[in-house]
């Protein structure tokens, strides 16, 4: 195990006390799991919108990972990690069970593409929608726990420490996990289809 | 090496630019916000029953096993006094 030091700011990556005293507040009080719904139900579609790659599957898996949560949370033990770690576990648990009962490659239509172009030449909108288009699916070829890493550190703008807390590593194994991840993506892209399934299992 | 190190690094940029947050429809939110606690209200509900039912529950069967506690000792006891045991010797 590692140990959840406060890093060199001085931030903390253990719970802090408001979150624990929100959750213990919620296994009694369903306006107070109301709050804590609202605190990470962002972070937790995010997270299901980039694993699915659609916003109704995100929708439907982030109902279920909170409606599993409620069910589970009487029992729910705080042992030094974040509240969302278990939320993150959760929702880990339910989209893998998704994907292997479903047996669908993820789909983005067009319109729903959330797009950052820079340019206004239709030419260079469509290389660089080409160009996410690529990134996504050589993204959704990696294990489930690299596309986990890389939703954390480039969507939540996790540091290493904490997305150690969230998967249950240590900060230098978050690093070197993050390394690997980024030479697999970079076979991916050099693929013809820019990202068939990886055959490397998820790292323990 | 390098050139290796300059792909990656790349690929970190095209991450960065690309994995973009982005927030849950709002009328989805509220709509969940609402469904789960109606769900929690339910859950609380259910869990104070089978709380109550257990509790009536074990204070019945402590009931019951008193009264019959009792009255096995009574009974015990008029029996004893109806067959006294006899003296040996």
């Amino acid at each position: 195990m590692f140990s959840l030091a406060e890093d060199a700011l001085g931030r903390s990556d253990r719970p802090p006390s408001d979150e624990r005293e929100l959750v213990e507040r919620a296994k009694r009080d369903p306006e107070a799991f109301g709050l804590l719904y609202e605190r990470y139900v962002a972070q937790i579609y995010r997270y299901l919108y980039y694993r699915t790659g659609n916003p109704q599957d995100a929708e439907d898996l982030t109902a279920r990972t909170f409606y599993r949560a409620l069910e589970h949370l009487p029992r729910y033990q705080e042992r030094g990690l974040p509240f969302t770690a278990w939320l993150y576990r959760i929702a880990h648990n339910i989209v893998v069970n998704w994907q292997r009962d479903r047996r669908r490659r993820p789909v983005i239509a067009l319109d729903q593409v959330v797009t950052r172009t820079t340019g206004s030449d239709p030419q260079e909108i469509l290389e660089e929608e080409e160009e996410r288009e690529r990134l996504m699916r050589a993204l959704r070829a990696l294990a489930p726990d690299r596309q986990e890493l890389l939703i954390l550190k480039f969507v939540e703008g996790m540091s290493n420490a904490q997305i150690g807390a969230i998967m249950g590593r240590s900060e230098g194994a978050v690093k070197s996990l993050y390394h690997r991840t980024l030479l697999e993506l970079k076979r991916n892209l050099e693929g013809t289809d820019g990202g068939a399934r990886s055959d490397t299992g998820p790292d323990q | 090496m390098e050139e290796q190190e300059a792909i990656l690094a790349q690929i970190s940029e095209q991450l960065q630019r690309w994995l973009v947050p982005v927030e849950p429809p709002p009328a989805f939110a509220r709509s969940l916000k609402r469904e789960l606690i109606d769900a929690a209200r339910r859950q609380h509900k259910r869990a104070h029953r089978l709380r109550r039912i257990l509790v009536v529950g074990a204070a019945v069967i402590g009931s019951v096993a008193s009264v019959a506690g009792l009255t096995a000792f009574l009974v015990l006891r008029r029996r004893a006094r109806a067959h006294p045991p006899v003296a040996v010797g």
